[in-house]
């Protein structure tokens, strides 16, 4: 009797995996296609507000606690501003770049970005 | 609130003691108030629903199942096999924003997400367990990605600063995006109802004219209730992208 529930158990196990591995490429997939989170083109547009201001606050912060803490006045505060204005930039350009190079276009040649999936 | 002809839009975040002098002791504000309410409410939602466990599930048990199925499909597809380890927190911190950004709609409610002190906290969090996640799989390999494969090394000093206050502004990013969206909001709703009320102040016309600002004050409603969830999603998913990131090789 327990010899064989545990028999029932692994084919049950066995099961179980089999099924997961079924759906994870789909899943990964979908998720794939949704992009990175943009769910709306509003979404998406405060990410980039968000992001590119980030960039630049914090280069600022850096560089006037730098300033505040070696005494160079407005050395530090110039260098990390440009620096971080680069970042705040780069990091829009991640967010811009990164759906367009894993959706592509779909079969019927339109494209997938800014494209809601809902199931 | 409007007192007379002035619009005091930002009054409504103000911190103040609350429940009297037992509140006043322990300098308890609306804001964590809000947030043991927040949490009392998520727990309450999921303990009640799945109370019955019922095989053919009743409304509140299926909500709390797809909430659960949603943020697991949210956590296990961005991360990969890893995310049921993060699971948890990702569905903490969804449904604590959430909550909390729909309770702030609620009138002489309070909008903790609304603080910066609160998101910036969330996000360093985030932050901090991103980078120990990313320490723990990647182990030294991780600050490699401070330098862009392929870059000429003569870049390199311009590069990695780029690099690292990139990476440092990803918090800041999180929790300005959640602060703002929720300041903007409660501030529009706020100099609207102050239109109505300096508008009925102005006799039988103004009477007339004071439906508009309500009717905008309706649809601002709306829009504050999709910003709700966008922002607790967008904070959530972005959550589940630094973490694979961190666990990918």
């Amino acid at each position: 009797m327990d010899h064989l529930s545990s028999n029932v158990r692994q084919r049950f196990e066995e099961r179980l995996a089999q099924a997961e591995n079924r759906q994870l490429p789909q899943r990964k997939m979908r998720r794939g296609v949704m992009g990175k989170g943009e769910s709306s083109s509003f979404g998406m547009a405060v990410r980039v507000g968000s992001d590119l201001i980030a960039g630049v606050a914090v280069g600022v912060g850096i560089g006037y606690g730098l300033d505040h803490w070696t005494g160079h006045k407005p050395l530090f505060l110039i260098i990390f501003t440009l620096l971080g204005f680069g970042a705040g930039m780069r990091n829009v350009w991640q967010i811009v770049n990164a759906p367009a190079q894993e959706a592509g276009t779909q079969k019927d040649g339109r494209s997938q970005r800014g494209q809601r999936i809902d199931d | 609130m409007a007192s007379g002809s002035t619009i005091d839009a930002l009054g409504q975040f103000e911190l103040h003691p609350i429940l009297g002098s037992f509140g006043e002791a322990l300098c308890l504000s609306q804001s964590p108030l809000f947030m043991v309410i927040a949490v009392v409410l998520v727990l309450a939602f999921l303990y009640i629903g799945m109370r019955p466990a019922a095989v053919v599930p009743g409304r509140l048990q299926a909500s709390a199942e797809m909430s659960y199925d949603f943020v697991r499909e949210l956590a296990v597809g961005t991360i990969g096999e890893k995310g049921t380890a993060f699971f948890p927190f990702v569905f903490a911190l969804f449904f604590f924003i959430l909550t909390g950004n729909y309770l702030g709609l609620l009138p002489f409610s309070f909008t903790f997400t609304s603080h910066i002190a609160v998101t910036l906290a969330l996000a360093i969090t985030v932050f901090v367990i991103s980078i120990l996640t990313a320490l723990r799989y990647q182990g030294l390999g991780f600050f490699k990605h401070f330098m862009p494969e392929g870059a000429p090394l003569a870049l390199a000093p311009i590069l990695i600063p780029i690099e690292i206050l990139s990476y440092i502004s990803r918090p800041v990013s999180l929790s300005i995006r959640l602060f703002a969206n929720m300041v903007a909001g409660h501030v529009l709703l706020e100099v609207f109802a102050s239109f109505t009320i300096m508008l009925a102040g102005l006799g039988v016309f103004g009477h007339v004219l004071a439906v508009a600002p309500i009717a905008i004050n309706i649809a601002l409603t709306a829009l504050e209730l999709l910003v709700g969830f966008l922002q607790a999603y967008v904070f959530a998913i972005l959550t589940c992208i630094y973490l694979s990131e961190a666990t990918a090789h």
